[in-house]
């Protein structure tokens, strides 16, 4: 067992883990952040990711000591409930979830990707995304969301 | 983001209709258990070492219920998992019955409270539920059976009355009307699904074909 003080969403707090755990149990279980989910556990399907430094990361995959000095910032880091990120808010506007599973995934892998290519192309942001798995027959919904978003922000 | 689950909400809601139903539901489905025991003679292997039951598809009270404030609670066996299908029966009861959506409180998949109708899957809830029978032919049931009611007690035949937002009134004398709550508040419809009920053609609908935000996918106010 290790001791890591981490920045999460802004704050720091204080683990005593293995150094190999992955990040996303360290988030659910030693910091109680829901909002990555646990998806397939192989990296494949993306309903974990997290932000690192702003660049999105699959958690369930990458090991706590590869990112303890890092910026985290998981679903919960981007809005609340009464105060939701403006790409949440598009979320909500568009109705655009099922079971929701992937969403965390959804918007955290667009947030990361806008934020570094605030031009994109609907053409790119589809392509972005296709690592992201699942996304139902809401999947449209989810894509106009993001070019809501994306559009509204430029 | 937020997202309040809905079965421990549906709960403590089912506990609030009943309640304002001012009746017990199980005191309802003992009743509906005894009929069926008397049915089931010559089939002993159902009866021995089971206490069934859940409501019986065809009794109209297995569906809807008019509460004592003249709320509408609705029972399915089919259950939201994201797709919309506990807002498109709540709307879908609505307009049937005639009452503002928010009037109605759906009640799902509670094996002691609401109907058996199998599996929520392969895109079957809609076709199930909104073709002309089980809860869609319920609550048209209950729309006439309340008119039908209704009737006795202005003194004008049926088809000389409208029920909107709750209350059955007179085509020709405003004056004429009674809510569902003072027609059958509290009390059960005891009576089978009618096969014959009127639906409400489309171009009748004002509830069913809007867009209702799903619950946990909107913002509080």
């Amino acid at each position: 067992m290790s001791v890591f003080t981490l920045r999460i969403n802004g704050h720091s707090r204080t683990v005593d883990v293995d150094p190999a755990t992955p990040l996303l149990y360290v988030l659910s279980d030693e910091a109680g952040l829901r909002g990555p989910k646990f998806g397939c556990g192989l990296g494949q399907c993306g309903a974990c990711t997290v932000h690192v430094n702003g660049q999105a990361i699959r958690s369930c995959i990458t090991p706590l000591e590869r990112v303890s000095d890092g910026e985290i910032t998981t679903l919960e880091g981007l809005g609340t409930s009464d105060n939701p990120h403006p790409l949440q808010q598009a979320f909500i506007d568009e109705q655009a979830a099922q079971c929701g599973f992937c969403v965390n995934g959804v918007i955290m892998t667009a947030k990361a990707y806008l934020d570094r290519n605030p031009n994109a192309t609907r053409a790119q942001i589809r392509d972005a995304l296709s690592n992201v798995l699942c996304r139902c027959f809401t999947n449209s919904r989810m894509l106009r969301a993001i070019y809501r978003y994306a559009e509204e922000a430029r | 983001m937020k997202r309040p689950s809905v079965s421990p909400k549906l709960c403590a809601d089912a506990e609030a209709a009943l309640g304002q139903a001012g009746l017990s539901r199980r005191e309802l489905l003992k009743t509906s258990g005894a009929l069926i025991v008397g049915f089931c003679m010559g089939a002993p292997k159902v009866l021995r070492g089971q206490v069934p039951l859940s409501p019986p598809l065809g009794q109209l009270d297995s569906w809807i219920t008019v509460a004592a404030d003249g709320r509408i609670i609705a029972y399915t066996g089919k259950e939201e998992l994201g797709q919309g299908i506990a807002t498109a029966q709540q709307q879908l009861v609505a307009e049937e019955l005639a009452v503002p959506f928010d009037r109605v409180t759906l009640l799902s998949c509670d094996t002691a409270l609401t109907p058996d109708q199998g599996h929520t899957s392969g895109s079957q809830s809609h076709p199930t539920n909104f073709n002309g029978n089980n809860l869609a032919q319920a609550a048209a049931t209950a729309r006439e059976e309340l008119i039908r009611i209704a009737a006795g007690r202005l003194g004008v035949p049926s088809d000389q009355l409208t029920a909107a937002n709750g209350v059955v009134r007179s085509n020709t004398d405003s004056s004429a009307s009674v809510t569902y709550a003072e027609l059958l508040g509290g009390r059960v419809f005891n009576r089978e699904v009618s096969p014959t009920a009127r639906r409400k053609a489309p171009s009748e609908w004002t509830v069913l074909g809007q867009s209702i935000p799903l619950p946990d996918m909107s913002r509080a106010e």
